[in-house]
């Protein structure tokens, strides 16, 4: 559909493909702007600047490719909005693959992952284990390990986020 | 834009907003219907885990989600609306020329109504020799004067009830008291069109009178009679007028089936006291009733609002926030509150008492995942559950996205 509307430019089009990912871009400016009003702005903003881009992006990666612009317009609402401060601790996304070794649809049982998982926290680590291996929902591992589901989502990320970094040193 | 284009549209046609990425549920990329279902907290363990396993493969759906779950379904739709609204091109506008001869016709009708209630006198006289020319209703004049010089004052009081008396469908009660072998309406004939007035078509003359009324009103007033003609809030008077009209009680009180924005109004109450027998003609019943009815229905609706929304506040935090304007009976709450009060069968281990039910709704309407937030006893929630689910098919209001929990009371009476 974004090769269709790329070839004839019709806003049509272009409305119709977008709305399949609005939730999903509305949601995302929620997460970064915490007020509807502005997410609602800003989910406008991103329509309007897909209907000016010029192409050139890979078709078959189009969602991935609205996530980066959806998020780099947020970030750059909030840039705007609340000075430089953002610039340091904000650095813009770029396009790229994100995919993490636990989220393959195999999940990597190599040695470097068991042993990267064993250097983690206890809390991380009992986390990452629970959600990839045991199988259990945020709530049930909040409940499992007396933990708010946020703290445990948090713990996810994070886990997920060292263990990379772990396997990576491992396999240069 | 009908609720079911909405309905049909917000959850999942097939190329629209419903499955982005097109993928199927338990495979592929979560649609819209998923992650509603999942907000609202509608899945099982094992599709929970499912989606939440596609959330940390996806940072796009694991930020969308968020920041969605900051958000209560309501708001989430409403947004959702209007952002597609300003996305969608804009269809073909009419030949200004038919837009002008409507803007021109709208205006003489909104001029002939602010003439009619603010610079016209007032035709009390009118409304005098309305009443008195029928001989059947000089009696009933006669046997109540106090209440129809109380009417008569409530009318040119009220705006809207002064519309209503105006109005020439006040003409008809007079006709029907000349017949009143056809007065009383079958209390549970079950109304076709969904709506459930059931005091014969004087009312639903009376509700046209009134949303004509509305034009000349003010935003607030306008407002006001929108929440009445739409909200569930109207089939409490509605069963009010119906005992009004038949004169004869139902048999249950407006707590009996209060479904949330439902709450108890000392005025309604009121209006049945002072309506007139039913010893008396059919006709003086229904036009003092109609504009009871009006003015307590203006009166009150503020204040039932403000009693709704505290007795059911929308959780900022629970994804399933108990909104009471999420769905109605199709039926109407008439028949619904009927269906409950008939259909119940009491044991001796079962109390008087309310029971509390939560659920959603599937696809068919029909109550599904229901849940006791309110418990009264055990084999009293259990009936409670039985009579919900006997009671016929819901719908969602429009406007209401995915398939959010609702909430209503079932009153048990031993």
């Amino acid at each position: 559909m974004w090769r269709q509307y790329l070839a004839k430019r019709e806003r049509n089009v272009l409305a119709l493909l977008y709305e399949r990912y609005l939730t999903l871009v509305y949601g995302v400016c929620l997460n970064y702007l915490k007020d509807r009003e502005e997410a609602r702005d800003a989910s406008m903003e991103i329509f309007e600047k897909l209907l000016s881009t010029q192409g050139g992006h890979d078709v078959d990666k189009f969602r991935t490719w609205l996530y980066v612009v959806a998020k780099n317009h947020c970030l750059m609402k909030l840039r705007s909005k609340k000075g430089q401060e953002e610039k340091k601790m904000q650095l813009f996304m770029e396009y790229g693959d994100y995919a993490h070794p636990l989220d393959e649809d195999e999940i990597d049982r190599s040695p470097q992952l068991h042993e990267c998982l064993e250097g983690l926290k206890a809390e991380q680590k009992s986390c990452v284990a629970l959600f990839y291996f045991e199988k259990k929902s945020y709530q049930q591992i909040a409940e499992l390990e007396r933990l708010d589901v946020k703290e445990v989502k948090s713990y996810i990320q994070n886990g997920k986020r060292n263990l990379k970094i772990c396997i990576e040193s491992k396999n240069e | 834009m009908s609720r079911r284009e909405d309905h049909i549209d917000l959850n999942g046609s097939p190329s629209g907003g419903g499955t982005p990425g097109g993928g199927p549920p338990g495979g592929g990329t979560p649609g819209d219907k998923e992650i509603l279902r999942y907000l609202n907290r509608e899945m099982s363990e094992e599709e929970r885990y499912a989606f939440e396993k596609k959330m940390e493969a996806d940072p796009f759906l694991y930020e969308a989600v968020q920041g969605l779950e900051g958000l209560n379904l309501a708001e989430l739709g409403a947004d959702l609306k209007s952002l597609k609204e300003q996305i969608r091109p804009r269809k073909k506008q009419p030949l200004p020329i038919l837009r002008i001869a409507a803007a021109l016709a709208l205006l003489m009708v909104a001029g002939f109504s602010i003439w009619r209630l603010t610079i016209s006198p007032l035709p009390k006289e009118e409304l005098a020799s309305e009443t008195v020319v029928n001989p059947d209703t000089l009696v009933a004049v006669s046997e109540s004067p106090a209440k129809n010089n109380e009417a008569a004052e409530e009318a040119s009081d009220d705006p809207i009830a002064r519309a209503a008396t105006e109005s020439p469908e006040l003409e008809k009660p007079s006709e029907q008291a000349k017949a009143p072998a056809i007065a009383p309406q079958p209390t549970a004939s079950g109304s076709s069109a969904g709506k459930p007035i059931v005091a014969g078509p004087e009312v639903a003359d009376a509700l046209t009178a009134e949303e004509q009324a509305d034009i000349t009103l003010d935003d607030e007033t306008v407002l006001e009679l929108a929440e009445i003609v739409t909200s569930e809030k109207l089939s409490t008077d509605d069963l009010i007028l119906n005992e009004l009209a038949t004169g004869e009680s139902l048999g249950f009180d407006e707590d009996s089936f209060a479904s949330g924005g439902i709450a108890e109004n000392e005025e309604s109450r009121e209006a049945i006291a002072r309506a007139p027998a039913p010893a008396l003609t059919e006709a003086r019943s229904l036009a003092t009733s109609e504009r009871e009815y009006t003015k307590s229905m203006k009166k009150t609706s503020g204040a039932v609002s403000k009693s709704a929304s505290r007795e059911f506040p929308e959780a900022k935090d629970d994804a399933s926030a108990l909104n009471p304007e999420l769905a109605a009976p199709e039926s109407g709450w008439v028949n619904f509150a009927s269906s409950i009060k008939n259909n119940q069968v009491v044991s001796n281990d079962m109390e008087d008492g309310k029971v509390g039910l939560r659920f959603s709704l599937d696809e068919n309407g029909n109550p599904q995942a229901i849940e006791v937030i309110n418990s009264l006893c055990g084999p009293c929630d259990a009936e409670a559950i039985r009579l919900l689910k006997a009671s016929g098919k819901w719908a969602y209001n429009e406007g209401v996205t995915g398939r959010p929990t609702t909430f209503v009371y079932i009153t048990i009476r031993k």
